[in-house]
């Protein structure tokens, strides 16, 4: 009997400490600081020698996680509904407003953090707003980047091409004179598939004058005729004119990088991270690139896109001031400047921009040529599904154009059922 | 049929004799005795039910909680706002049905008075095509090996092993590779340009061709299940009936259509249950092989479902879709069930 009762004495205890094991190590049992960013090559030998660097200088643990972008915003998603998670994360710029909405987020503003955050003054007030939304300052701008027009100087001197193109006619008439010259399989240009032929039209409408929304982002604007006019253009780009390869469709963004650090194509619209992979190719460098701001629209626009990425705490947050310290570290110059070149954009402060690695004259063309006619979406509420639905009307025009199922007036009615759903998100 | 019904009761009395000496290890808490229901059966089916319960308790977590939770969140509004406090989203009653199948108005329900209910309804219609084309595919594929391999030849166990990898690699490796093979640039374009068959390369993931790839590609990874199925099937045909069809004058199509087919029907019932339904609800495919953009050809109702309501946050509206895309299966399973039981009972099936 007593042998019994001990027996069920432990098999209880043991029960107890599992459950109790269990639920420590639920909530990051090792009381270091949580931290999660999007999985990118080169993070990992970063944050392994800046997280023991921050500990030396502090002794606050940190400890790491990378998720994929693919996955990204689902696992934010589940850690918000959860109110569980890392403490630190990594924030995408379009995705603020939905996840403001759900409560993911701390105001960086509050006294404790805001005492150990970088002071906000040194950041240019453009990259600031980014990451305000609803009066509240979610993320401290980590790193930037706009699309700029970039060429293979060796493939266009070959070609004969002199000059980038300043604007869309004569992206045309190149893009026709090499296709000319050139052989089969060798393109002028190109642009990758996936989820980007959103961003391209969003470019291609800017340039043409148009916005996304309304002034006062209370509707749609891209289903206008100059959004009709851009979106055509994008799309003979591939069809008509043949500078685009159809097969470009196909490529994700690595592919699109790997085709033009491979000579495939000749020029592309990118950022520095297709720079970096330009210049790391075998036999290539990066002073044979030509970068300039993206050739201008009939309405004189270089409108170009930039995706930002900040830092923000999370609202469940226990260790705030921890967390405030670690992004404070993560923003000081040279260690900005040190990630931003890991993920191929720039810095988003002057400080960051003056460091050793942005040194090369190179990267004034971003900074000063580019930068200025860049955009990005807009903070609003609802942008999530309304981004969505922009990407897939423009890859299914696109691919209507590609497989011979396009006809004339596709495009505006295409572009009129995005809207009636983006009308709909933002009324919602 | 008398005699064979008898040897059942037979063999069922031989195990219900020996519930109360198992009884005595199956512990009770007296429950059963409070619910009506079940003060009313055996003690024979009371065992049953004990036996049955730890899978019923297994299924209500894993299943019938996230189904009813599915159900209760598709009449709610709820998005990323209310994501951690659903339970306080409002009450919209059916408005998600009425949006997502897009009968805003009943003018005509033919007709999808909202764009995402256009989409939706193409999206169940690509599912349908994709559950019975690989239905077709697999089951055409799955028999011809089956046939073969019921042969006796020399290399028939290398033969097996061999039509089994497809099964037995995992399938998202499978699925890459078809994904890369089916590119512009891939080894499908590559090998019908070299051969001639086409002058300019195809596209078979975006397009109209893009719903052949997924049926293909899906059916690949899944014939040899079918194949297993249908195996089995062929080895349990007595040989004397197709000794007696010989004899009757039956040729080679004749005893596969008067023996081989017929012999081959309850089996086949049980792969076209199984593979419409897997094939309705597979996310993996489908999404392997086309992404987050689909074209709308082949964007079937699962993927749909995710990439809408996990896209815009918004899970009222997609829970709302999943109820519909699970009635349609249940719709499904239960006429063709109902269909099957009957033919048994009427002696089709002997």
């Amino acid at each position: 009997m007593v042998s019994k009762t001990r027996r069920k004495f432990l098999k209880v205890s043991g029960a107890a400490t599992a459950f109790g094991l269990a639920g420590c190590l639920q909530d990051g049992g090792s009381g270091a600081l949580q931290t999660q960013y999007m999985d990118t090559p080169g993070y990992e030998d970063f944050f392994s020698k800046h997280t023991s660097k921050f500990e030396e200088e502090t002794g606050i643990e940190v400890e790491y996680d990378f998720v994929g972008w693919g996955d990204a915003k689902s696992t934010m998603q589940s850690n918000m509904t959860a109110k569980s998670g890392p403490d630190v994360h990594e924030i995408a710029s379009t995705w603020i407003p939905a996840q403001v909405e759900a409560g993911g987020w701390m105001d960086l503003r509050d006294e404790a953090a805001a005492q150990q955050l970088p002071d906000t003054s040194n950041y240019p007030s453009g990259a600031l707003e980014v990451g305000q939304f609803d009066d509240m300052l979610v993320g401290i701008p980590w790193y930037w980047g706009p699309r700029a027009w970039q060429e293979s100087g060796p493939k266009m001197d070959e070609a004969g091409i002199e000059g980038s193109p300043e604007n869309w006619d004569e992206l045309v008439s190149q893009g026709t004179a090499y296709n000319e010259v050139t052989s089969d399989g060798d393109y002028f240009g190109a642009m990758s598939g996936g989820i980007e032929p959103g961003r391209n039209f969003a470019m291609f409408l800017w340039q043409n004058g148009g916005s996304l929304l309304n002034e006062d982002n209370s509707a749609p604007a891209f289903n206008s005729e100059a959004g009709v006019e851009a979106m055509n253009f994008y799309k003979d780009l591939i069809v008509e004119h043949e500078i685009i390869p159809e097969a470009s469709l196909d490529w994700e963004s690595s592919g699109l990088q790997s085709a033009f650090a491979g000579g495939e194509v000749a020029s592309t619209w990118g950022a520095l991270s297709m720079t970096n992979a330009y210049a790391d190719a075998d036999g290539n460098s990066r002073d044979e690139l030509r970068v300039s701001a993206p050739p201008k629209g009939p309405d004189g626009d270089s409108g170009t896109f930039f995706g930002m990425e900040l830092l923000g705490i999370a609202s469940w947050s226990n260790k705030v001031e921890e967390a405030a310290q670690w992004i404070d570290y993560l923003a000081q110059p040279e260690v900005n400047a040190e990630l931003a070149d890991i993920a191929g954009f720039l810095p988003p402060t002057s400080g960051g921009m003056n460091t050793e690695l942005y040194s090369d004259p190179f990267y004034e063309t971003f900074d000063e040529e580019v930068f200025p006619a860049a955009k990005t979406y807009p903070q609003v509420r609802g942008w999530g599904e309304i981004e969505t639905e922009i990407y897939q009307t423009a890859t299914d025009i696109l691919n209507s154009a590609v497989t011979g199922n396009w006809s004339e007036g596709d495009t505006k009615s295409a572009l009129d059922d995005a809207a009636s759903v983006a009308e709909e998100a933002l009324n919602n | 049929m008398a005699g064979s019904n008898f040897d059942i009761r037979q063999r069922i009395s031989a195990v219900t004799d020996r519930v109360p000496a198992v009884r005595k290890h199956v512990p009770s808490l007296g429950i059963g005795d409070r619910l009506p229901f079940y003060r009313r059966l055996s003690g024979g089916q009371r065992f049953a039910y004990r036996l049955l319960l730890p899978a019923l308790a297994a299924m209500t977590i894993v299943h019938f909680i996230p189904i009813l939770w599915g159900l209760t969140i598709s009449t709610m509004g709820v998005d990323l706002t209310y994501a951690s406090h659903w339970y306080d989203a409002p009450f919209v009653g059916l408005d998600h049905f009425r949006y997502v199948l897009g009968i805003e108005n009943f003018d005509d329900v033919l007709v999808s008075d909202t764009v995402v209910g256009e989409r939706y309804r193409n999206a169940l219609k690509n599912s349908v095509i994709f559950s019975v084309g690989t239905l077709v595919v697999t089951y055409v594929l799955g028999l011809t090996a089956a046939l073969v391999l019921n042969q006796k030849f020399k290399g028939r166990f290398v033969a097996r092993t061999l039509l089994l990898l497809p099964w037995v690699a995992p399938v998202v490796v499978s699925l890459y590779v078809w994904r890369m093979m089916f590119t512009q640039q891939g080894i499908i374009n590559q090998t019908l340009l070299t051969i001639g068959l086409i002058d300019e390369p195809m596209f078979f993931l975006i397009g109209d061709n893009s719903m052949w790839a997924l049926i293909f590609a899906h059916s690949w990874t899944q014939f040899p299940l079918v194949m297993i199925f249908l195996y089995a099937g062929l080895q349990s045909i007595p040989k004397q009936l197709y000794e007696a069809a010989a004899i009757d004058g039956a040729g080679r199509w004749g005893k596969f259509r008067y023996v081989t087919m017929p012999q081959l029907k309850p089996v086949s019932a049980v792969i076209v249950l199984l593979m419409l339904l897997w094939t309705m609800i597979n996310y993996t495919a489908p999404f392997v092989l086309l992404g987050g953009a689909p074209p709308k050809q082949a964007n079937v109702a699962i993927l749909y479902i995710e990439n809408y309501a996990f896209g815009n946050s918004q899970f009222g509206r997609g829970a709302a879709m999943s109820v519909v895309l699970f009635l349609i299966a249940m719709v499904m399973a239960m006429v063709y069930y109902r269909y099957l039981f009957d033919d048994e009972t009427t002696g089709a099936g002997a």
